[in-house]
């Protein structure tokens, strides 16, 4: 009960679930070589067939290669400050 | 049961505020990561890092044929065209690439023999249209037997940079025809120019010839100054965006209708080509396009399409469009090449960060090609990263008035 109270949205551990997750699920799309298929972010076809499926994971990549290099660092550096702001506050 | 975790509303009031801490002490810092040195992109004597692991995928993918294959599928699906610059860009970079090297020299001309060899036959081959969009089949060329100088300056300058390196008689009497017939087509055109689709100039191809005429010229001992001049002038008076000053993009043969206005795929390559003509333009209309279209951010740097005076669509030369900030991939592409021709050092920089980190490199055994991109804008990224030996070879048709008055 205590831990998922601690995980509530806008905790500094929320904010650190959330990046991990990014960061797992970007591993993951790497891990299956989803990097080939962000030609479509040039227009470019992912595949010779033009397939859309090619073109999904390409997005799907940026998206969490962005959210890893961009979004992932500020949620850790906030969960920290976060934490700090609150450890103060709940000082005598 | 009472818990010590604050509500909703309190939390918010905290997390906010360090989010916004968070964002500000990382995303200025984020460029620091994929900024490459100077030293890695830009070198006066040699070549730099990035452009041999560039250069060595691309001469590795035309000894691949079924990479290749794959690889002018992939394009032709949304773009003829691109198979075709692809070939332009990496025949010119090859040729800077043997004139700051030159014991390379064989090895290039092998696969630039080659290249231009397949392209030549494919033109003769599959017709005028191959290369071209589909659309270049439903208007009315106003060129009769209709001609694309979209095909004959690319080509025209693969020839003639290709002779730069060493004689080949076969080339040789390819180009003069090639330049006979653009130089007449240029001086029959109300605005001096010659279509490359039905009824449509596009100022890259007509700079591009310029160019390729301009080489031509100092390898067969012509003049085509007059011409020159003449192109000149009227584009000056005819085909420049009053509120930019930026050259229009493409018009019709009479230049009475403007296609597309100031464009940042266009006007790039377009300002390079015209420092073989006349420098002191070419860089004023750098100058300009870096001004309407350039922007760097955060030690980032990319180009728009179009400027904020003028509405233009989203369309295959754009490549696709980033909302709010207008980034365009294919104005940024070319704007690689107009920062290093114009050794605009800090914008080049900054746009190669930006490569690292949103083209997504991959090095493997073969060199190094950026997974959002594809085989032509890896061609013009070395291009840009090569580029100077040949155009310093050639040198301008009309050098500075400032240089003359010396």
């Amino acid at each position: 009960m205590r831990s998922r109270r601690r995980c509530a949205p806008f905790t500094p551990m929320w904010f650190l679930v959330c990046a991990g997750l990014v960061t797992v699920a970007f591993g993951l799309l790497h891990l299956f070589g989803a990097r080939n298929y962000t030609s479509i972010l040039s227009g470019t076809a992912g595949s010779t067939n033009g397939s859309v499926v090619a073109a999904l994971l390409g997005l799907a990549y940026a998206f969490a290669y962005f959210a890893t290099v961009l979004v992932a660092p500020v949620l850790v550096i906030a969960a920290g400050v976060m934490a700090a702001l609150t450890a103060r506050r709940r000082a005598p | 049961m009472q818990s010590s975790e604050p509500g909703l509303g309190k939390r918010l009031r905290i997390a906010v505020p360090s989010l916004v801490i968070g964002a500000v002490l990382w995303l200025p810092l984020v460029h620091v990561f994929f900024a490459p040195s100077l030293a890695a992109i830009r070198v006066e004597a040699g070549v730099a890092p990035l452009a041999r692991e560039l250069a060595a995928r691309q001469k590795w993918l035309w000894t691949d044929a079924e990479a290749l294959r794959r690889s002018v599928a992939r394009m032709h699906v949304t773009n003829a065209e691109w198979d075709f610059m692809g070939r332009t860009f990496l025949v010119l970079s090859l040729v800077n690439l043997s004139l700051r090297e030159p014991e390379t020299t064989a090895k290039h001309l092998a696969i630039i023999d080659r290249v231009l060899t397949e392209t030549l036959a494919i033109e003769k081959e599959k017709g005028l249209y191959f290369f071209l969009m589909p659309y270049a089949k439903r208007g009315r060329w106003v060129l009769d037997p209709p001609r694309s100088q979209f095909l004959d300056s690319e080509i025209a300058l693969m020839l003639a940079s290709r002779c730069v390196l060493a004689e080949e008689p076969r080339f040789r009497a390819e180009l003069a025809r090639r330049v006979r017939r653009m130089a007449d087509g240029m001086r029959k055109g109300p605005v001096l120019c010659v279509e490359s689709y039905p009824d449509e100039c596009w100022m890259f191809c007509n700079t591009v010839a310029l160019a390729a005429i301009r080489i031509s010229d100092t390898l067969a001992g012509e003049d085509h100054a007059r011409l020159f001049e003449r192109w000149l002038t009227v584009a000056k008076q005819r085909l420049i965006d009053p509120r930019t000053g930026i050259l229009y993009s493409s018009f019709t043969v009479d230049g009475k209708r403007v296609g597309n206005g100031p464009e940042g795929s266009s006007i790039w390559v377009a300002a390079h080509c015209l420092l073989l003509i006349d420098p002191e333009f070419a860089r004023d209309q750098y100058r300009r396009a870096r001004a309407e279209l350039g922007v760097v951010v955060a030690g980032f740097g990319y180009a728009k399409e179009w400027p904020d005076s003028y509405a233009g669509p989203i369309d295959v030369d754009s490549g696709p469009i980033i909302p709010i900030v207008e980034a365009s991939a294919g104005s940024s592409g070319c704007s690689l090449v107009a920062a290093a021709a114009f050794a605009d050092l800090d914008y080049l920089r900054a746009l190669t960060t930006t490569l690292e980190l949103a083209a997504f490199p991959i090095r493997d055994a073969s060199g190094l090609r950026y997974a959002a991109s594809n085989q032509v804008g890896d061609a013009v990224l070395l291009y840009a990263l090569t580029q100077g030996p040949l155009w310093e070879r050639v040198g301008p048709a009309f050098p500075s008035r400032r240089s003359n008055a010396k």
